[in-house]
């Protein structure tokens, strides 16, 4: 593209509906909800209230920079895993299939120090503070978790949430829209913050893709595919054989590769 | 193995392996067939942006941080 091509990238306005933007500052990065309704419920700063504080109990339940979470006493020992919360057994459970649909390419208990399932929370986090946030009233939401997103109702009358994936050798420029209702899709990429990842079946630190981006009905599922994908190259392919709800977009050398009904599966 | 063409090229092309083992839940289904295209930054209109996580810094200066900021 000719330098003097600058692409623009403008927001999806809410139409004639009412939009309101929140943006938590939460687990080491940003939370942002995009609601809108045709009119915005009268309690709407409760229900922002309400889904922040779960923001923080989530942190409270899996974050593994602390010493008295749930987590935490479970990876060091202090506590069997049928003394923590349910929700925790239910992660680790989801954390469990995923890592049996990837061969093991997803796998929060091949790292150092106890089980770790950060790259399966933020993803499912999202997922739940939407369906959180649409059972208080507000029926179209999109919940951005830096980058993990899950989105339910549309954006505005008869329109899906456009969700752009961004390029990873220049985040200020989109080089594919994704249209979901409720759904989500989620990216993980070489720059991702603070992540040193590593392919669990093989241990090597290389990662085959730039930016490997899954669009699917489960929040939670796709962040771990996503980041499974990145390690995993194209032998990927074989995981969503039986997921034919799922599309998958990699980037790689400048190149980009899709496929799934997102993207007009054959 | 799959391959697709777009626009006259030679796009991607995966060996289409099946996974190996016992239990084979996927045989029966087709696996997806990857389609290839030089990236390219497209004018979008769009509702948020996805790409690989960021710290709150980092958000503050990135193109979702802008959207959202812009339009509270």
């Amino acid at each position: 593209m000719p330098d003097s091509v600058v692409p623009e990238v403008t927001l999806a306005g809410p139409g004639p509906w009412q939009r309101r933007v929140h943006v938590e500052h939460v687990w080491g990065t940003a939370v942002t909800f995009d609601l809108r309704a045709p009119e915005l419920p009268s309690d709407y700063d409760d229900i922002i209230s309400d889904a922040v504080a779960y923001l923080h109990q989530v942190d409270a339940w899996f974050s593994t920079y602390r010493v008295d979470t749930p987590i935490t006493m479970y990876r060091n020992g202090l506590i069997t895993l049928d003394r923590t919360p349910l929700v925790v057994q239910e992660v680790l459970a989801a954390c469990q299939r995923a890592r049996v649909l990837t061969g093991g390419a997803f796998d929060p208990w091949a790292v150092p120090g106890g089980v770790d399932p950060s790259g399966y929370v933020k993803g499912w986090a999202a997922g739940q503070v939407a369906l959180q946030i649409e059972a208080a009233g507000i029926p179209n939401v999109c919940v951005n978790a830096s980058g993990d997103i899950a989105c339910r109702g549309e954006q505005a009358p008869r329109q899906l949430w456009a969700i752009g994936i961004l390029n990873p050798y220049d985040t200020q420029q989109v080089v594919q829209v994704v249209h979901v209702g409720t759904g989500a899709v989620a990216t993980s990429g070489l720059y991702e913050r603070g992540r040193h990842l590593t392919n669990p079946r093989t241990r090597s630190t290389a990662m085959h893709y730039d930016s490997a981006t899954v669009v699917g009905p489960d929040a939670g599922l796709a962040d771990a595919l996503a980041t499974a994908a990145l390690v995993e190259g194209p032998g990927a392919a074989a995981w969503f054989a039986g997921l034919p709800d799922w599309s998958v977009y990699l980037i790689k050398d400048g190149q980009a590769s899709f496929f799934g009904p997102e993207f007009g599966r054959a | 193995m799959g391959i697709r063409v777009a626009n006259g090229t030679l796009v991607d092309v995966w060996a289409a392996t099946y996974p190996t083992g016992d239990s084979e839940p996927y045989s029966e289904m087709a696996l997806p067939i990857l389609t290839a295209q030089t990236l390219a930054a497209k004018s979008a209109q769009i509702a948020g942006a996805t790409g690989a996580s960021f710290t709150s810094a980092a958000w503050k200066t990135s193109l979702a941080g802008a959207r959202a900021k812009a339009h509270l």
